[in-house]
C-alpha cells in the first residue's frame, strides 16, 4: 500500500469511527488493496498483445496548455464566426477525447462569444450531449429542448434532427427502447440521406444498436454494416471506432466470441491511434467481458481495470455501473462470492440511481446467477422475477425464455 | 514529447488547417511543438523539501472510489438513514478535498435525489444543497453554485436555522470574493458573523474569520487578517481540523507575500503543503504551489518557479480548477517575461485574461492584465499598452 493511499485510510478510518461502532467496523472495512496493486499482480500473466493494446497514458495536463494556447491564437486569427466554428469542432475534439470539463467550457464560451443563433443551438446540443455522458439525463433533456427551441426559429431541420437522435440515444441508455425508436425514425424523416452521410450512417447506427437489444440480430447487423461502409468512405475513424464496437457487441450477443473479437481489436487499433478514449473505454469493457467467456479471467480483469481507470477520469457514471458488474461477473466464475456480491449490488445501485432500466435487468441476472451458484435460492428467485418486465417490455423473447428456463429449472 | 502530446498536436494542427491558411497554422504548431517550455529539468539547485514537493506522486482517483462506492452501497444496510445521509455529505466533503471532484458532486447529488423524493430530512436537504454549491464554486461554475446556496438559504429559513443561514451567507462572501466583488463579500461575511453571535458553532466561525482574513489581505488591512488567522488557527486547532488549518496555512502565506516578507510566506505555504501532501489535500496543494512559484518568480529562480507552476498545472487539470488555471497561465506569464521569451510571456497573459474573462474573475484579470501591460511597456510597444 502506498503512503498516499495510507493517509487517506486513516482519514477515512476517522470518519467512519464517527458513525459505527467499533465491533461493526469490521463489516464496513473491507479490503484496501488498490487498483495498482490488483494489476501488479496479474499484469505479467497477460500477453504482449494485450498489453500494448492497453498502454495508454490518459494524463493530460500538457494537453490543456496546447489547447488553450490554440484557442487564444485562433481567437486572435479568425473572424468572430469562423472562430465559434472553430470552436465547436474543438469542442467536439475534446469529447472523444474525454475531456468533458474542457468541451463543456468550450461550448459554453461559444454560447457567450456568439451572435448567431445557429452556433448558441449547436453548442446546447453539444452540452446536451456532456450531460448525457454523465448520466444527468434531466439536464441533457432540457438543454436538447433549449437546443429544439433554437433550431426551429431558424428552421432547421438538419438540427432539429440531431436534437431528435440525442434524445433518441438518452431514452435508449433509460432503457425506454420504444421511445428511443420513435426518436431516431423521426430524426431519420427529418433529412435526406443522400445529402447528410454522416448523420444517416449515425441513424443507422443507433438502429443497429435498439434492433441488436430487441433481438433483430440479423437486421442489427445490416445497419451497422451499412454505417461501417459509410464512416470508411467518409474517413471518419472516430465513428468507423465506434461502429466497429457495436458490431462487436452484436456478434458477442450472438455468442461469437472470435468474430466480436476481431471487431473489437479493430475497433481498440482505431480508437488508440486516435485517442478517442472515451470509445476506447467501451471495447475495453466489452473486451473484458469476450474474455471472461473464454475463460481468461486474469485477461479480463486486467481490461475492465483499465476501463475503470478510463472511466473514473473521463466521469462515465453509467459505464462504471456496467464496469461494476463485470468486476462482479469476474469475481464470481474465480469463486470470490463475497466480493462478487458486492460489485453486483454496487452496480445496482448505481443504474437504480441512474434508472437505468435495462442495466437493472442485466445487473438483476447477474445477481441471480451469483446466488444460484451458492444457494441463495430466495434471492435468486427475487432477482429473476424482477428482470423479465423489463426483457417483455422491449420484446427481447430470448432473454424472458432464460429467464424462464432458470426459474423453472429451480422449480424441478 | 511523449506520444499522446503529438497526438493532440496533430489534432490540433488538423483542425486549424481547415480554419487558417496552412503556413500560419503550420507556424503555430511548429512554435507550440518547439517550446518546450518546461524547465522541471533545468533546475540547478533544489532543496530536499522542494524535491519531494515538485516529485509528489498525486494519488489515483479509483483507489478512492472503489473503497467508497462498496462502503455506500453497504453502509446503507447497518445505520439509520438520517446517519447514513451524513455520512454520504462526509464521503462527498472527503472527495473534494482530496480533488476528486467530479466524484464528490456524484455522490451529493445521488443524496440529493434521494431527499427529495422523501420529503423529509429538511435540514440535511439543505447541508446537501451548500454542499453542491461549494463543489460548482470550486469549477467557478458561479450560476450553478449561487442557484443552490438560494435553495439552502429557503430551506435553512424555513427551519429557521441561524447557524444554516451564516453558513450560507459565508459561502456567498466566498462566491463573490472569487469574482472580485470584496464589498459584497465582506458584507455577506459580516452578515454571516452576526447571525453565529448566539450559537457554539466553532467551526462556522473560523471558517467565516479566514474569509475576512482575505479579504482584509486584499485591501491592504494587514493587521486585521492576521489577526483572524490567529483566531482561525486557534479554532481549528481546538476542532483538531487538519484540512483547514492547512488552508489558513497557505492564506497566511497571502498575506506575508502580499507584505513582501518572503521567507516567512514560504514557511506558510510549507507548512500547508506538508499537510496536505500528507492528507492528499489536492486543492491545498494547487494553490500553494501557486504561491511558492510566485515568490520564486520575485526571487529570480524562474527554473524553480517553473518547475512549481508545473506541478501546480498537474493537479489543476486534474481537479478542474479553472481559477488556478488562469492564475498559472499568469505565472508562467512571468517567467517567461524574466527569461525574455517575450511572445511565449504575451502569450501565457493572454490566455490568463481570456480565462479570467471567461469566468469572471474581475481582480485576477485585472491582475493579469498589468502584467502584460509591465511586458508591452518593457518591450517598447507602449502604444498597445495604452490602447
Amino acid at each position: 500500500m502506498n503512503n498516499s493511499t495510507h493517509n487517506f485510510g486513516t482519514e477515512l478510518d476517522l470518519l467512519l469511527k464517527r458513525y459505527f461502532e467499533e465491533e461493526e467496523l469490521n463489516q464496513v472495512n473491507l479490503k484496501r488493496s488498490t487498483q495498482q496493486e490488483d494489476n501488479n499482480r496479474i499484469s505479467e500473466k497477460i500477453n504482449d498483445f494485450y498489453r500494448n493494446q492497453l498502454d495508454l497514458n490518459t494524463d493530460s495536463s500538457n494537453e490543456r496548455i496546447k489547447i488553450d494556447r490554440t484557442i487564444t491564437f485562433s481567437e486572435k486569427q479568425l473572424n468572430p464566426d469562423k472562430f465559434c466554428e472553430f470552436m465547436l469542432d474543438l469542442g467536439r475534439l475534446c469529447i472523444s477525447s474525454g475531456n468533458l470539463n474542457l468541451a463543456n467550457e468550450i461550448f459554453m464560451k461559444t454560447i457567450k462569444n456568439s451572435n448567431k443563433t445557429l452556433y448558441k443551438a449547436e453548442s446546447k446540443l453539444e452540452i446536451a450531449n456532456v450531460f448525457s455522458r454523465r448520466a444527468d439525463w434531466p439536464r441533457s433533456l432540457r438543454t436538447v429542448s433549449e437546443a429544439e427551441t433554437m433550431y426551429k426559429e431558424i428552421n432547421d431541420s438538419s438540427g432539429i434532427a440531431k436534437c431528435h437522435n440525442l434524445r433518441g440515444t438518452i431514452h435508449g441508455e433509460y432503457g425506454d427502447i420504444e421511445i428511443a425508436k420513435t426518436h431516431f425514425l423521426e430524426s431519420l424523416s427529418l433529412i435526406n440521406p443522400k445529402n447528410d452521410l454522416e448523420m444517416a450512417a449515425n441513424l443507422h447506427t443507433n438502429l443497429g444498436i435498439i434492433d441488436n437489444i430487441q433481438e433483430n440480430k440479423d437486421d442489427a447487423k445490416k445497419h451497422l454494416k451499412n454505417a461501417l461502409l459509410i464512416y470508411n468512405k467518409l474517413g471518419n475513424h472516430k465513428r468507423m471506432a465506434e461502429i466497429n464496437y457495436n458490431i462487436g457487441i452484436a456478434y458477442f450477443e450472438s455468442k461469437d466470441y472470435d468474430t466480436a473479437l476481431e471487431a473489437f481489436d479493430e475497433g481498440i487499433e482505431i480508437a488508440k491511434n486516435g485517442r478517442f478514449i472515451s470509445i476506447l473505454c467501451l471495447i475495453y469493457l466489452s473486451k473484458s467481458q469476450v474474455l471472461i467467456e473464454k475463460d481468461e479471467f486474469n485477461s479480463a480483469a486486467i481490461f475492465i481495470d483499465k476501463a475503470f481507470e478510463i472511466s473514473h477520469n473521463v466521469d462515465d457514471k453509467l459505464t462504471l455501473a456496467d464496469i461494476y458488474k463485470v468486476k462482479g461477473i469476474i469475481e464470481r466464475r474465480m469463486k470470490n462470492f463475497k466480493l462478487s456480491e458486492s460489485y453486483l449490488l454496487n452496480s445496482l445501485r448505481m443504474n437504480n440511481s441512474f434508472k437505468n432500466e435495462m442495466n437493472i435487468a442485466e445487473t438483476s441476472l447477474e445477481l441471480a446467477a451469483l446466488y444460484n451458484e451458492i444457494d441463495g435460492i430466495e434471492y435468486k428467485n427475487s432477482y429473476l422475477k424482477s428482470a423479465p418486465k423489463f426483457y417483455k417490455h422491449i420484446h427481447a423473447s430470448q432473454k424472458v425464455k432464460e429467464i424462464a428456463n432458470m426459474l423453472s429449472m429451480e422449480a424441478a | 514529447m511523449n506520444k499522446s502530446n503529438t497526438n493532440i498536436t496533430k489534432e490540433l494542427k488538423n483542425l486549424l488547417d481547415d480554419y487558417l491558411t496552412n503556413a500560419s497554422a503550420e507556424e503555430f504548431i511548429k512554435g507550440i511543438e518547439a517550446e518546450n517550455f518546461s524547465n522541471v529539468n533545468k533546475v540547478n539547485e533544489m532543496s530536499e523539501l522542494d524535491k519531494s514537493q515538485v516529485e509528489y506522486d498525486l494519488p489515483k482517483g479509483i483507489d478512492y472510489r472503489l473503497l467508497i462506492d462498496r462502503m455506500i452501497t453497504q453502509c446503507k444496510k447497518l445505520m439509520s438513514e438520517d446517519k447514513y445521509y451524513n455520512l454520504l455529505l462526509d464521503f462527498s466533503q472527503l472527495m473534494l478535498f482530496a480533488g476528486e471532484t467530479a466524484y464528490s458532486l456524484e455522490i451529493v447529488q445521488d443524496l440529493q435525489s434521494k431527499l427529495e423524493s422523501k420529503n423529509s430530512f429538511e435540514s440535511i436537504l439543505a447541508e446537501t444543497n451548500l454542499m453542491i454549491s461549494k463543489i460548482y464554486w470550486s469549477q467557478a461554475d458561479w450560476d450553478e453554485c449561487e442557484f443552490h446556496i438560494s435553495e439552502a438559504i429557503r430551506i435553512f429559513e424555513s427551519l429557521s436555522s441561524e447557524s444554516g443561514i451564516a453558513k450560507c451567507e459565508n459561502m456567498l462572501g466566498t462566491l463573490y470574493g472569487e469574482k472580485g466583488e470584496f464589498d459584497k463579500a465582506q458584507e455577506h461575511l459580516k452578515n454571516a458573523l452576526a447571525l453565529l453571535k448566539d450559537t457554539d458553532d466553532l467551526s462556522s466561525y473560523a471558517m467565516i474569520l479566514t474569509n475576512l482574513g482575505i479579504i482584509n489581505t486584499i485591501n491592504g488591512d494587514y493587521e486585521k487578517a492576521a489577526w483572524n488567522y490567529k483566531n482561525a488557527t486557534e479554532n481549528f486547532k481546538k476542532l483538531n481540523d487538519v484540512r483547514r488549518l492547512s488552508r489558513v496555512y497557505h492564506n497566511l502565506g497571502m498575506l506575508y507575500t502580499q507584505m513582501k516578507n518572503y521567507d516567512a510566506a514560504l514557511e506558510e505555504y510549507n507548512k500547508c503543503i506538508t499537510v496536505s501532501m500528507e492528507n492528499n489535500y489536492l486543492s491545498n496543494c494547487a494553490i500553494a504551489y501557486i504561491g511558492k512559484s510566485y515568490i520564486y518568480t520575485k526571487l529570480n529562480n524562474p527554473e524553480l518557479a517553473d518547475a512549481y507552476t508545473d506541478k501546480a498545472m498537474e493537479i489543476a487539470y486534474k481537479i478542474n480548477d479553472t481559477l488556478s488555471i488562469a492564475d498559472i497561465y499568469k505565472i508562467k506569464g512571468m517567467i517567461q517575461n524574466n527569461m525574455d521569451n517575450f511572445q511565449l510571456s504575451e502569450e501565457f497573459f493572454e490566455n490568463s485574461i481570456r480565462l479570467n474573462k471567461d469566468i469572471e474573475s474581475k481582480l485576477n484579470e485585472a491582475e493579469s492584465s498589468a502584467e502584460l501591460k509591465k511586458l508591452l511597456q518593457k518591450t517598447d510597444r507602449e502604444q498597445e499598452a495604452n490602447p
